[in-house]
């Protein structure tokens, strides 16, 4: 029996020893290893420390989202995007439910995934995965899936459940209409063109009584085939958030130095000058003035005394672009260790233990066309490592750039992975075509344009057509053009998609049937063509670059992997399936006609491109985007010169026409000394083009001006994509082109 | 007769009376309305004006893909200010009445100003008077 006292003592260390544990356990919740993420050990400089294993570290592995937020996209940003860019998340959601494939479109490079990739990586058996779990396919006509899937159109309607569902259960019919199990969807949509318009998505749940598999293709195409594939979100996309960040298109590493936790500061601190905290924007030496709760570091000699400050409490400039505008433009301050994926964030800093967490910011983006850039990094925060003091932290390069070992050109993993997949240079989100057709010189001083005319001599003329073959992987298709791409290539199917009819002439080639010249240049154009070209032979002469070859033996070589592929044998004996030329006699009947061509003044295009001020105008033109025009003259209705001007105004040029905002003042202008008339041959990418009746203008977008942008009134919006005549709007007369001189 | 019957019988009557009143607006136009309409047609200004800038539009256009449509007209003395709209574009036409005939001084895409209207002939006084007039219309 225990006496009062005793039991009191008693109950008194009960007390003291919970208390303990609680503490203890807190502390340790607080610290080190938080929230699961696993790491490894490292040692470098003879610093050891713990960095995150990306080989276990998924989106869905990712600790959920501390905050609830919100991004409410302004409806003119989405009317030009086809689709909602607005976000809306919650605090406990995990990052592959609220983050889409388009904000790594420039990091991980997400779309240069195939599902069969994807489900090779996360061992997902494609046949088991209802084709409603890839999100993207709601969205998708039949017109976008033929596009997306070479060969697709090839397939009887009774090999594709989906399809076949889809025709006859939602086209309304026509009398007459009597689909066929054995007739090909090639066929289906050459007879009725209004098919190609149907929507998977107007199946709904019937989409979960598919299998992925059972549309032929659809795993084997990169996602970038299909139509805005950027608005899925990465749950959307079977497995893709179970695949190890190291293992994607463009994956995570972990480079840099370790910095060693010296001292943790709380927010009474102020006015830290010596960070190595920041922004891409702001830069990564963003001084702390009030509230300066921080992390200082030692170990190496670059990082003693530096200080990392709490995105917490200190917020920097951020974002990029139209989309650099939301959230004020702000976004914690931070580092980039792991690159453009996401911001790591010192986050709380609690002295008295002296410990530290950090926590990661993603952002939204949307580039290719339109660009509208990326959000500042405001989605967090998302719990990460945590540190106490005398334990290492990765801080990455001190580059400048965060920390982030990516440079601004492509990634050579990127690069790699998308040439396995067929996908072109210019398909790849942060290349930039100049725009300016065969003119000027390649890498090695190559003249594309007497190269090009060089493989024209091989190969044919513009609206050339070659015969209908099967390659080893049972690509089928026909060479078309003057340069004989084979028209299962992703980027030509995407260039003649964007013809009016052009996803039915894909269907029509698909099928084998007889293309005639005529279709070649209207849903080909040379334009189109040549700016394949360009980007092609730019990737072939720096493969032979690499492979040592300079001079004539270069073009040779260039010409066999033209001919052959990225693999083909350096002077290879093989042929093709026509057997007229082998890898080795094709290189050097390509040096021997380019020479001819050179001889014969091969650069003879070089005074033909705009110019200066061309460039400028174009540039303005892809950052200004579809841009509303209602504030202009009539709310829009009368805005073509208005809108016009302002692409100028933006290039720092300054505006035309003594009414700047009226065609017959403009061309009045253009005409007293300000441009000067050039003919259609002659035009190039910034021109200035107006009707023939002087009732409208608008601006060269290629080469050769097939294709003009101009104001739509209708939409109040610079947006109207037309050819050089309006769309015959106007009736036959021709409009007139005007070169800016000033 | 009390207050409450003939405040019934008022609403009754004044019923009646917006019914009777009203009628040709709620069931459209009548026949005989339209035809004076149309009479009446050939001797507006703004119809000849609008016509004018049609006819001037489409002089020299060859099958055009759509036809033009005139959305507003301003007058002002012996000139008239058009705007018209054709397929994606619009713009706006400047008119003199010269014997008795609209013909135009300058025609194209976008809109004028008071300044293109006076380097065209026009008064100064008058083409403050157009700009302001069209903007009244908008």
């Amino acid at each position: 029996m225990l006496t009062p006292i005793l039991r009191t003592v008693r109950n008194f260390l009960i007390i003291v020893v919970v208390a303990l544990a609680v503490w203890l356990l807190s502390g340790a919740i607080s610290t080190a290893q938080d929230y699961g993420i696993p790491t490894v050990g490292v040692t470098w400089e003879n610093q050891y420390g713990q960095i995150p294993d990306w080989s276990q570290l998924t989106f869905r592995t990712l600790p959920p989202i501390l905050s609830d937020g919100v991004f409410d996209a302004p409806s003119e940003m989405n009317e030009a995007l086809n689709y909602d860019l607005s976000r809306v998340w919650q605090a406990g959601q995990t990052a592959d439910t609220y983050l889409k494939l388009g904000d790594f479109q420039t990091s991980l490079y997400l779309q240069l995934f195939n599902l069969y990739s994807v489900a090779q990586l996360t061992q997902l058996d494609l046949e088991q995965v209802a084709l409603g779990a890839l999100e993207m396919v709601a969205w998708q006509s039949l017109d976008d899936l033929v596009t997306a899937i070479p060969g697709l159109g090839n397939f009887e309607l009774g090999a594709v459940p989906p399809i076949q569902e889809l025709i006859s259960s939602r086209w309304p019919g026509t009398p007459g209409f009597n689909p066929q199990a054995n007739d090909t969807i090639a066929e289906l949509l050459g007879e009725y063109p209004e098919l190609g318009q149907l929507n998977l998505g107007d199946l709904g749940d019937q989409l979960n009584s598919f299998a992925i598999t059972d549309i032929p293709g659809l795993d084997t195409v990169p996602l970038q085939n299909f139509t805005d594939w950027g608005n899925s979100t990465l749950g959307g996309v079977p497995g893709l958030a179970d695949v190890p960040f190291d293992q994607m298109p463009n994956p995570i590493g972990s480079v840099g130095l370790l910095g060693q936790v010296d001292v943790a500061y709380g927010p009474a601190e102020q006015s830290r000058q010596n960070t190595i905290s920041g922004s891409y924007q702001a830069g990564f030496n963003v001084a702390c003035e009030i509230d300066c709760a921080h992390v200082e570091l030692t170990a190496s000699p670059a990082l003693h005394g530096k200080q990392w400050i709490s995105g917490k409490y200190q917020e920097v400039r951020g974002g990029e672009g139209i989309l650099g505008q939301v959230n004020g433009g702000k976004e914690p301050t931070g580092r980039h260790p792991y690159g453009k994926v996401a911001k790591v964030v010192v986050w709380d800093v609690d002295e008295s233990p002296g410990t530290v967490s950090t926590a990661l910011f993603f952002r939204i983006c949307k580039r290719g066309i339109p660009d509208l850039g990326c959000t500042p990094y405001f989605i967090g925060p998302v719990p990460f490592l945590s540190y106490s003091e005398t334990t290492m932290m990765l801080v990455g390069l001190l580059d400048g750039q965060g920390g982030s070992s990516s440079s601004a050109s492509l990634p050579t993993e990127v690069l790699d992975q998308a040439r396995q997949l067929g996908i072109p240079t210019e398909a790849l989100p942060g290349f930039i075509d100049d725009g300016f057709g065969l003119c000027g010189d390649g890498p090695g001083g190559v003249d594309y344009s007497a190269l090009a005319a060089a493989f024209s001599s091989i190969e044919g003329h513009y609206d050339s057509v070659g015969a209908y073959v099967c390659d080893g992987d049972g690509h089928c298709g026909r060479g078309l053009g003057r340069y004989q791409y084979m028209s299962y290539r992703s980027d030509v199917r995407s260039t003649i998609r964007q013809q009016s009819g052009g996803a039915a002439f894909l269907a029509k080639v698909d099928s084998g049937s007889a293309i005639s010249n005529a279709e070649i240049d209207r849903f080909f154009p040379s334009t189109s063509q040549d700016g394949i070209f360009k980007q092609d032979q730019n990737r072939n002469i720096a493969q032979a670059q690499q492979e040592g070859f300079s001079g004539g033996r270069l073009i040779e070589r260039v010409g066999q992997i033209h001919f052959g592929g990225p693999g083909a044998k350096i002077d290879g004996g093989s042929s093709d399936v026509h057997g007229r030329l082998t890898l080795k006699s094709y290189g050097e009947t390509l040096r021997q006609s380019y020479e001819t061509a050179l001889a014969s003044g091969g650069k003879r295009c070089a005074k033909q491109t705009g110019g200066e001020l061309n460039q400028r105008i174009f540039q303005s033109m892809g950052e200004m985007g579809r841009f509303d025009s209602s504030s202009g003259p009539d709310g829009g209705n009368l805005a073509c010169a208005w809108a016009v001007n302002r692409v100028l105004a933006n290039a720092g040029i300054q505006p035309v026409g003594a009414n700047t905002n009226y065609v017959p003042s403009v061309e009045a202008d253009l005409q007293a000394g300000r441009g000067t008339q050039i003919s259609q041959s002659q035009a190039a990418p910034g021109d200035i083009v107006i009707a023939s009746t002087a009732g409208h203008i608008g601006i060269c977008m290629n080469q050769g001006c097939t294709q003009v942008r101009s104001n739509s009134s209708s939409r109040a919006r610079f947006t109207w994509d037309s050819d050089i005549n309006f769309a015959g709007v106007y009736g036959a007369g021709q409009s007139r082109i005007y070169r800016l001189k000033n | 007769m009390n207050l409450k019957r003939y405040r019934l019988w008022t609403i009754l009557v004044f019923t009646i009376l917006l019914v009777v009143i009203s009628s040709p607006t709620v069931n459209g136009i009548t026949p005989q309305n339209h035809s004076i309409q149309i009479a009446q047609v050939t001797e507006d200004p703004s119809e000849q004006v609008s016509q004018a800038t049609l006819d001037y539009l489409l002089a020299d256009v060859t099958e055009p893909a759509q036809q033009p449509s005139v959305t507003r007209t301003t007058i002002v003395e012996s000139y008239a200010l058009t705007t018209w709209q054709w397929g994606e574009t619009g713009g706006q036409t400047v008119l003199e009445l010269t014997d008795e005939n609209w013909q135009v001084l300058v025609s194209g895409g976008g809109a004028v100003d008071a300044a293109t209207l006076v380097s065209f002939g026009v008064p100064a006084d008058i083409a403050e008077q157009l700009m302001a007039q069209d903007a009244a219309g908008d």
